[in-house]
């Protein structure tokens, strides 16, 4: 019954540093950054293991600040099920939108999680002097900019000259071109929907971030070249295959994938860590933005009013294949699986009949065959095989699928609905003891969307949601929604229309949740709604872009030798437009890095992103609250935003 | 901390008329004369005495924009106390009165205890609408009525405590069935058998294995 909800006590809230599972470091070479390295502390052990405490407490995401726990619990009413969104829109980039419910009572909490993060990327170059007229001087003279690619300088904006002033260069170096840190924003928007328990949840939307910024910082020489290094090595030395940034990128979000789910397997020893997530990450870097997914969550583009998928939804029956392909062989002897990572050690090819525990099998019937089948002719299919022949059916076809069910009641061996994601390493098949995990995997499918060629306008929005929202809404629904929604706000009522996004995704929400009627959640057009949890962020696309384009446009000459970004970047500020000098930000009061604080005295030459302003800079130290704390402070100022350079 | 009882109240009306002042200057005794739109809802919780009885009060906290209107309107239900808020400054959100009240009254329990707060009584001279009409439209649909001030806190414990003990006579009354939560009312845990003890315990509350997703 929905109103049996009983309150728990959370009474061990508080006794977790929030922020602890951040600092894990291991930064790139050429990385210089506050972020500690100290991975093991970040980690430590906080009880000995046979007390196994919390790795981290039950909470809700830390974007919606929600202080104390009454609030938690008011989230948590599955009666009312209120639609939650974040106090303080303005510390989400760009307003925006975030709303959450929770479940009819499924489970006690709300298992869907989620996270926000701004993070830079910094890295220290000697950029070369080219010609007398160009960065050396524009950093004397300290105004102007003669609208070349190359001379948009050093002492724009994003380049940060260490010493900050028309000075000689530092005395040991003379020889050398000034040392100047090129920093390149990211964002990150990620939602995490955990089952049998809220533990992998939690852990991903805690840490997954930090494995990303940390993989980032493993291929930053890839996204923040050094134009000398490609100098030297060009002419000599050819790559086998190019490495573009896009596919550093990607390989950086898979790798923090695989990374999360090994933490979690680790963690599970020493912590109470329960349960396993589904992931779908979208990941704003250098103009683009990169969509990582693994579950049935789903990403959708509402583009010109049309919805474009950015995810694939893996569930059991569109992964039907991949499971079952890895269970057949004659062989099973020499197989086993590592409990601790959960890998399958190779010994009969990838194979691995056992795990089905002579209780299922791989084999996939048109229809379920049943004991009176037995000797009779049925549609099959075979691991190996996407179309269908027959067989003649033997008493070991009877054992129950490997995959069943349709839609969203696919199951794996019974009892898992999704097929990626993280955690799941103690899961087994119902009332046996199979284990589910070699079934599942972490790896996501990255799909790449380029913002900065795509022609926006302020209604193309990134929809990233649970399955909570789509199990009701479909993609073009979801699309006319946030159409409607957006349009309740009008450009000229400016102290709403930050409200617009927010406003989307609470109507999304809304959609689905639909409203209780008697005792059964419908919607508004008197249909089953979902029973459970929702998420949904609504990311606007175009500010990204402006400000991207802004960040390329200071970064002038470009730090890569690359043509095509050349190419690009004289389009962007070959036109004679220069990003406005706009004083440097007031940063009293606000812990920055070394670097940054260097910056703020390149006097009128250092030009911040505006947007950035409500953000935190420094989060490669960041435990996500004390980038709350920095947000907070500037809270209330409304970002000027910069001219559209291109 | 324990209690008796647990209310839940919602705060309804216009945008503007002062509602997130008011749930501010109840839990936290202060003002904050430019306050961020409310968006969806907001929440505050304080513990008040009513006959020697500990009673939490969790107040929802809703928009009044009409952009929000569907969303807060499932606030309604599982409130055993409403406040109807306009503001004396500003005729229209007096004249919106009826809208509201039909809308809570659709939406909500029928037991629930609605009282009208004309707030901003601080600023007598730009009144609008005066006191007795305040106090007509209360008598004739059964309110009860108050002018509070969340600038100066006039009125304001009063607003909500005077409704907690309407609810809490209700009770004592038998009217309100406080076992069925979809009232508003929850019992205390240590009145409570069955909801005392949890542990945050991730086993208890995920379960292990077995049936997911």
């Amino acid at each position: 019954m929905l109103n049996r909800f009983k309150t728990a006590l959370y009474n061990v809230v508080g006794s977790f540093d929030q922020g602890e599972g951040g600092a894990m470091g291991g930064l790139g070479p050429g990385m210089t950054s506050g972020l500690s390295t100290n991975s093991v502390g970040g980690r430590a052990l906080t009880g000995s293991s046979k007390d196994k405490g919390l790795r981290f407490p039950y909470t809700r995401p830390h974007l919606l600040q929600l202080g104390s726990e009454d609030e938690i619990q008011v989230t948590a009413d599955h009666a009312i099920r209120p639609i939650i969104c974040p106090r303080d829109i303005s510390r989400l980039p760009w307003n925006s939108g975030y709303a959450e419910t929770i479940n009819a009572g499924k489970s006690k909490k709300n298992e869907d999680q989620a996270v926000v993060h701004v993070g830079l990327l910094t890295r220290p170059l000697r950029l070369e002097q080219e010609a007398p007229s160009s960065s050396s001087s524009s950093r004397s003279s300290s105004t102007l900019q003669d609208g070349r690619g190359s001379s948009t300088g050093t002492g724009a904006g994003g380049i940060k000259i260490e010493e900050g002033s028309a000075e000689p260069p530092p005395p040991e170096s003379p020889q050398l071109p000034p040392l100047v840190h090129v920093s390149l924003p990211y964002y990150i928007f990620g939602v995490f929907d955990g089952h049998a328990g809220w533990g992998a949840a939690v852990a991903a939307a805690n840490q997954l971030h930090h494995l990303v910024h940390e993989k980032l910082c493993d291929v930053i020489d890839i996204l923040i070249p050094d134009p000398l290094e490609e100098k030297l090595q060009s002419p000599i030395w050819v790559p086998e295959r190019e490495v573009t940034m896009e596919s550093a990128v990607t390989g950086a979000l898979e790798n923090a994938f695989w990374q999360m789910d090994h933490m979690i397997a680790d963690d599970r020893l020493r912590f109470q860590l329960t349960g396993g997530c589904t992931a779908c990450v979208a990941l704003f870097i250098r103009g683009k933005l990169f969509l990582a997914n693994a579950g049935d969550s789903r990403a959708i583009l509402s583009f010109g009013g049309i919805p474009v998928p950015m995810s694939f939804d893996f569930t059991p029956e569109s992964e039907n294949q991949r499971v079952r392909k890895l269970t057949p062989s004659k062989d099973p002897n020499r197989l086993r699986i590592d409990h601790l990572t959960n890998d399958i050690m190779e010994g009969d090819g990838a194979m691995h009949p056992e795990l089905l525990g002579g209780e299922f099998t791989h084999l996939d019937f048109v229809r379920r065959p049943q004991r009176r089948d037995l000797g009779k002719r049925v549609l099959y299919r075979d691991h190996y095989m996407t179309g269908w022949a027959y067989k003649t059916l033997t008493p070991d076809d009877l054992k129950y699928p490997l995959v069943c069910g349709e839609g969203k009641r696919s199951r794996v061996l019974a009892t898992i609905g999704v097929t990626r994601g993280f955690g799941d390493h103690d899961l087994k098949a119902q009332c046996t003891s199979i284990p589910i995990k070699p079934f599942l995997t972490p790896e996501p499918e990255v799909r790449v969307l380029d913002v900065e060629a795509a022609e926006l306008t302020d209604g193309d929005v990134l929809v990233l949601a649970t399955d909570g929202l789509w199990d009701i809404t479909s993609n073009d629904r979801a699309v006319s929604m946030v159409g409607k929604s957006l349009s309740h706000f009008l450009p000229d009522h400016h102290d709403k229309h930050k409200y617009r996004y927010t406003s989307a995704a609470q109507d999304l929400v809304m959609g689905s949740r639909g409203k209780l009627k008697e005792r059964n959640w419908r919607t508004s057009d008197d249909k089953h709604a979902t029973i459970d949890d929702i998420t949904v962020f609504v990311v606007p696309l175009l500010p990204y872009q402006e400000e991207h384009r802004a960040w390329k446009a200071r970064q002038g000459r470009p730090p890569k030798g690359k043509e095509a970004f050349m190419k690009e970047t004289v389009q962007a500020s070959g036109n004679g437009l220069v990003p406005p000098v706009v004083p440097p930000r007031d940063r009293d009061g606000l812990e920055c890095s070394p670097i940054e604080k260097n910056s703020t005295q390149d006097g009128p030459t250092t030009w911040q992103p505006p947007s950035m302003e409500a953000f935190d800079l420094h989060t490669q130290e960041d435990h996500f609250k004390s980038e709350m704390d920095t947000a907070q402070k500037q809270r209330g100022e409304e970002p000027a935003r910069g001219p559209d350079t291109a | 901390m324990s209690y008796a009882y647990l209310f839940k109240y919602i705060i309804i009306g216009d945008t503007g008329v002062g509602k997130s002042c008011l749930l501010l200057q109840f839990t936290d005794k202060r003002f904050q004369p430019v306050h961020d739109l409310t968006i969806g809802v907001e929440f505050g919780a304080r513990m008040i005495t009513i006959d020697n009885k500990q009673i939490k009060l969790q107040i929802w906290d809703t928009a009044g924009q009409e952009a929000f209107r569907s969303i807060t309107r499932s606030y309604y239900r599982g409130a055993a106390g409403a406040l109807l808020v306009y503001d004396i400054t500003r005729r229209e959100t007096f004249n919106h009165l009826t809208q509201w009240l039909e809308d809570a009254r659709q939406h909500s329990n029928s037991n629930m205890v609605i009282m009208l707060i004309g707030n901003k009584s601080d600023l007598d001279s730009r009144r609008e609408v005066k006191r007795e009409e305040g106090e007509a439209f209360a008598r004739e649909h059964g309110l009860v009525f108050m002018e509070t001030s969340a600038k100066t806190a006039s009125n304001v414990e009063e607003a909500f405590i005077n409704t907690a003990r309407e609810i809490y006579e209700k009770i004592q009354e038998g009217v309100f069935d406080v076992h069925n939560e979809a009232n508003g009312i929850k019992i205390g845990p240590q009145h409570s058998p069955g909801g005392a003890g949890l542990t945050n315990n991730q086993g208890a509350a995920g379960g292990q294995g077995g049936g997911c997703c």
